[in-house]
């Protein structure tokens, strides 16, 4: 319900309707608008930037981790409970553990420095409050390979040993089981999550607004300054903002049901 | 699709899962061609066996042989065996048809061959229209079934069969059962199948090997197994023996059921003598009847002897019974065994 | 050792952003380019337990927000968890989507558009209020995953606790929630972890007066106060990191249960 009359308010409102304001009037301002605001373009591209190599690399680190996990033999519970220990930490920690330690007065600058490997705070190159957003994208790695790879654990638990065997009776090599066996069976869910991983990497505020800098920034940040923008005409434009986050994120659910409903359908 | 008769041959395997041994020193030869069951109760080591045949298991120690060449070096991928396991284990993300094709796959077979061979081996398992349907859509037995085509179509030299039978509802055992009988005759592939269950070993197999405690225990004919157990062991899991005491001296045995010549040594023993073997007569060993129930192809009846020893034995259902019966008990239809 | 390099590698990538974190929040000056602090101080720490800042009522108010949130949406949940999970009904599946959608929706998008209302009808700035928009994220994610529960739920146990004589009531109370205990379990746990991490929609609807940890965490990344922050920043994980201690043996195996670390 919420929700609804959330997404609906904004819609509305993003078409210029302004309650408790004299004098609003319907438009398509807003959109028209979009196109024409160069930091809203920006934003596009910094954020799709974002947000598609972030899936990407926590796809190849978190399937890459969970494979590793489990053929691992010593440490491997010890290994596990590392890789998993990212997963209850709140992004703001995270951003400000990606701050303190990539910044250039960060951690990491200062141990470059201390061997030679760069001089001073300003040799360090610029990881936070980037152009780029390395940080950003640090800070999203960091936090989703590991809930990819634990996705892909539990699609790997127990009868997924007995398949291989299967193959291996049946002439599969190592590589062979790899491709023709692991990948396939994992698939559907690394799919399904690497859309949550995407939309979440889309749409989230506070690790892009801590992380980034305020021009070029993502759009959620961008949303924001436009809401709370002195001049309310920005309104509209903040919520059109909105409503294309929304319409994107929810088509992208309605594709994760699709592939969730074949994950189940596959491992039950 | 026939494969040449492969001999297998196991020389002292054994195996340790932490500290436990489970397999331990077991030699067996399975002759070219022929079925060969490895009975025996859980945890005596069958599955852990078949799978070091298989490679997926290293043994500790032992050599397989295949045709008088051991196979220890080769991997589970390259060991000319295929295995069907106790569940289908059919891959979920492929058709029933490129389940079946999978080995010839990793084996590189061109497409059309490929085709062509998943075709007969679906046929083999009287499953030829299901091809392109997906697993599980199938009901369990039709699934064994694809499995079965799926180890049988690469021409393995050895057929490997770890229970296969087991999840299945009774009805459809029998029906997958007397398949894989019908086909392994037919294509001749020396074959080693595992099972617990003793019925199942008899009725399929050439030969018996019970392993028991990791060690084959008795192996050859299944009729051996019921002529003659070697072991009060074999005799005990085999079951339904009358168990009586009996005593070796001077090349005699002396017990409830009489006296005669033995060419085993001096000693306590235990004389085994199946039901069937124990019949009514005019005159002979007196009993009374204590017990008697109808089964309808015989009437089981439990008596008492003399000494006060107990034994069953299989009466004729027509018959009735007095109180007070003869019986008699051919020498040679019985074993002496050691206590 | 060559194979275990990518192992190696793994844990250090995992662990290395700890670091920083944990040194900072014991640190009293640490000026660049020193590779370990100049000196060593508790004031961080000890901040988080003076009565004089605003850490221990912020932990306070996230701890009752984390809580309620939690309890609320596990109630609402649990009726349309069973509505959705043991009845077939028509439209059942745009049901499931709009519960998904606003699990996984960013939070922002939608609240910007409601916030002139929580403004209007007085519910901005205040406890409720913030209650009230944490429970559009928290209550579709629990239903997902009573949802599954009730799914798999024999209803035949409580059909056999009805013919035994009890209530319904009473066959709620022994039957129905320890059969569902795990997911109740999981469930609990995602919604207050949504509920303790959340920053925006505090932001958006407490608008400043109702602060939370993160916010103040915030405020302390944005002063500069790296010490303390990192002192704050500790303070955050950590009734995450025990929760996890205390309830993993729930969450493996919880596919459903485990979509909500993507919320977080």
């Amino acid at each position: 319900m919420l929700f609804l009359g959330g997404l609906g308010l904004g819609v509305a409102q993003s078409f210029g309707y302004l309650p408790f304001l004299p004098g609003w009037h319907w438009s398509l301002d807003a959109y028209s608008g979009l196109l024409d605001d160069k930091a809203v373009r920006q934003s596009f591209v910094l954020t799709f930037r974002i947000a598609f190599l972030s899936t990407g690399l926590a796809v190849v680190v978190g399937v890459g981790g969970a494979l590793l996990i489990r053929s691992t033999r010593r440490g491997k519970r010890l290994l596990s409970a590392l890789f998993q220990s990212t997963l209850p930490v709140p992004h703001v920690v995270g951003a400000l553990a990606m701050l303190l330690l990539l910044s250039q007065g960060g951690t990491l600058s200062r141990l470059t420095n201390a061997v030679g490997l760069t001089h001073g705070s300003q040799g360090f190159p610029e990881l936070a409050g980037d152009r780029f957003g390395w940080a950003i994208l640090a800070e999203y790695v960091w936090k989703e390979a590991p809930f990819i790879g634990v996705v892909v654990l539990s699609a790997l638990s127990s009868g997924v040993a007995d398949l291989e065997d299967a193959a291996r009776t049946l002439g599969a090599g190592p590589a062979a089981r790899l491709r023709h066996v692991v990948v396939p069976l994992i698939t559907p869910g690394v799919l399904a999550t690497s859309i949550l991983v995407f939309a979440y990497s889309f749409g989230s505020y506070e690790v892009p607004y801590l992380l980034g800098r305020p021009y070029p920034a993502t759009l959620p940040v961008v949303a924001y300054q436009y809401y709370t923008d002195v001049d309310l005409n920005a309104r509209p434009v903040a919520m059109a903002i909105c409503v294309v986050i929304a319409v994107l994120i929810a088509s992208l659910v309605a594709l994760y049901m699709l592939l969730a409903e074949r994950f189940v359908r596959r491992t039950a | 699709m026939t494969a040449p008769g492969t001999t297998v041959e196991l020389r002292g395997l054994t195996k340790s899962y932490d500290g436990t041994q489970v397999v331990a020193d077991l030699n067996l030869v399975v002759r070219p061609g022929s079925l060969t069951a490895l009975l025996g109760p859980s945890g005596c080591g069958k599955t852990t066996t078949l799978k070091v045949v298989a490679g997926l298991l290293d043994a500790d120690a032992g050599d397989v042989l295949f045709d008088g060449r051991s196979v220890l070096s080769l991997r589970a991928e390259q060991r000319p065996v295929a295995m069907v396991f106790q569940k289908p284990l059919l891959f979920p993300h492929l058709s029933l048809g490129d389940n079946v094709g999978f080995g010839l796959r990793m084996r590189k077979v061109p497409k059309k061959e490929r085709v062509e061979r998943v075709e007969r081996a679906l046929e083999l398992v009287r499953l030829q229209d299901l091809a392109s349907r997906r697993v599980g859509e199938v009901s369990g037995g039709q699934e064994q079934r694809v499995a079965l085509a799926r180890a049988l179509v690469t021409e393995p030299s050895v057929l490997l069969l770890d229970e296969p039978f087991s999840a299945l509802d009774a009805s459809l055992r029998g029906e997958v059962r007397d398949l894989v009988r019908g086909l392994q005759q037919e294509l001749g592939v020396t074959t080693l199948f595992v099972t617990h269950d003793q019925e199942e070993a008899v009725a399929m197999s050439d030969d018996i090997a019970l392993l028991l405690e990791g060690k084959v225990e008795q192996s050859g004919p299944p009729r051996d197994f019921y002529a003659a157990p070697a072991s009060m062991k074999v005799a005990r899991f085999f079951g339904g023996r009358n168990e009586l005491t009996a005593i070796v001296r001077e090349g005699t045995v002396h017990s409830a059921l009489g006296q005669w010549a033995t060419s085993r040594p001096d000693g306590d023993a235990v004389l085994t003598v199946r039901p069937e073997a124990v019949v009514l007569a005019s005159e002979g060993l007196p009993a009374t009847v204590l017990e008697a129930r109808f089964l309808g192809t015989h009437v089981a009846v439990t008596v008492e002897l003399a000494d006060g020893s107990r034994l069953q034995l299989h009466a004729p259902p027509s018959v009735t019974l007095p109180s007070h019966v003869h019986l008699s008990v051919d020498p040679a239809a019985t074993t002496l065994l050691e206590r | 050792m060559i194979r275990l390099l990518p192992r190696w590698l793994l844990a250090i990538g995992l662990l290395l952003p700890f670091v920083p974190l944990l040194v900072w929040a014991g640190s009293g000056q640490w000026r660049y380019p020193g590779v370990v602090p100049q000196r060593g101080s508790g004031r961080g720490l000890r901040l988080l337990v003076d009565p004089a800042s605003d850490i221990p009522q912020g932990l306070l108010t996230s701890l009752l927000l984390g809580v309620t949130v939690s309890v609320i949406a596990c109630a609402v949940g649990l009726c349309a968890g069973r509505a959705l999970g043991l009845y077939a009904f028509r439209g059942k599946r745009a049901v499931q989507f709009l519960l998904l959608a606003p699990a996984i929706v960013p939070g922002l998008a939608v609240t910007l558009g409601i916030q002139v209302f929580f403004l209007r009808y007085r519910l901005a700035g205040t406890l409720p209020g913030v209650v009230l928009v944490q429970l559009l994220p928290t209550i579709p994610y629990v239903t997902l995953v009573l949802g599954s529960a009730f799914a798999n739920f024999e209803t035949g146990y409580e059909e056999q606790a009805r013919t035994l004589g009890a209530g319904p009531l009473r066959t709620f109370w022994h039957v129905t929630l320890p059969v569902l205990r795990p997911s109740l379990i999981v469930a609990a746990f995602f919604a207050f972890l949504i509920s303790w991490s959340e920053y925006i929609l505090t932001l958006l609807i407490g608008g400043g007066t109702v602060k939370t940890l993160p916010l103040l965490l915030f405020a302390y990344i944005g002063s500069s106060d790296q010490n303390v922050a990192a002192a704050l920043a500790l303070l955050v994980v950590l009734p995450p990191f025990l929760l996890v201690l205390v309830t993993s043996r729930f969450l493996t195996g919880s596919q459903t249960g485990a979509v909500g670390f993507g919320r977080l």
